[in-house]
């Protein structure tokens, strides 16, 4: 069978392809017409703690990245054989060069912004039950309307978007950005500084990485 | 599992979730067979959540057959 990691182009270079795929096997790619998908040959997977096997992944990924532009497969794919990966490249062509297209020259960002301490217990003989609720229903909204406006602001230096949680005691903002790679710096400096605006919360930006979160065509 | 408070994770450990939720659950899906030990990802998930308290695609009910379309229960030796 084969192990599927990214789909690119013709120009993927060798120096991405020097990097060991899963289990050390070799890296190939497979072209048609001008898309490329990159995989590697098993007999089956050798057994290893997923957590290494989508961390190698991802590393594949990030080492195709570096020559060009490329959307992420999902962890996991396996496919009989190269003919059905060409087929699955033909058959998408339109979708897959549109995707490229929008993540070119582009690296995602993750945001997450979780509380700095766990949370602290209710005090014993809390009285007014309701104003107590009010009182945190009012300074909810304001946290929210902060953290809403953090992620205004970050959206606007990038192409585009998108919160995948908000609003919870747990998770202030997870959010994951797609920024041109001229603006990555710029991002990460103006995160650091609206991190700022949400007191009691710490944020931690992960990336650049590859644009896993606007691979597949956008609904 | 050590003991560890919600939401005290690293930044390292955080950003480790943030790799791992995205390799998982984000992506494009070629069609194809994903063989993954079911009880591997669940514990991948319980780890996850430990770190940071909620994870995302993972939590909220969403199962294994959303996350990963075709995953089996046998693990490809």
């Amino acid at each position: 069978m084969i192990y599927v990691y990214a789909i690119s182009e013709p120009t993927v270079t060798r120096s991405a392809l020097k990097q060991r795929g899963l289990g050390g096997a070799t890296l190939r790619t497979l072209e048609r017409g001008d898309l490329a998908a990159i995989y590697s040959h098993h007999r089956s997977l050798s057994p290893a703690p997923l957590r290494k096997l989508v961390l190698h992944h991802d590393r594949v990924i990030k080492a195709i990245m570096a020559t060009g532009t490329v959307l992420p497969l999902r962890f996991g794919t396996q496919l009989e054989h190269e003919e059905q990966l060409g087929d699955l490249l033909a058959a998408r062509h339109d979708e897959l060069r549109r995707s490229l297209e929008r993540v070119r020259g582009k690296a995602e960002l993750g945001v997450r912004v979780i509380p700095a301490h766990a949370s602290a217990p209710r005090r014993r003989g809390d009285t007014k039950g309701r104003d107590y609720l009010l009182d945190r229903v009012r300074s909810h909204r304001r946290h929210q309307q902060a953290v809403d406006d953090v992620h205004a602001v970050l959206g606007a230096l990038s192409e585009a978007s998108s919160v995948r949680e908000t609003g919870t005691a747990e998770t202030v903002l997870v959010a994951a950005y797609l920024v041109d790679q001229s603006r990555v710096g710029e991002f990460r400096l103006q995160a650091e500084r609206l991190a700022g605006r949400l007191p009691g919360t710490r944020m931690i930006v992960t990336g650049p990485l590859p644009p896993y979160s606007f691979a597949e065509q956008q609904r | 599992m050590t003991e560890r408070s919600v939401g005290l994770a690293t930044d390292r450990e955080v950003s480790l979730v943030e790799v791992l939720d995205r390799a998982l659950g984000a992506g494009v899906v070629l069609t194809g067979d994903v063989t993954i030990s079911l009880a591997d990802v669940d514990l991948v998930y319980l780890s996850l959540r430990v770190l940071v308290g909620s994870v995302g695609t993972l939590e909220g009910g969403k199962d294994v057959a959303e996350l990963m379309p075709g995953a089996s229960s046998v693990v490809d030796g």
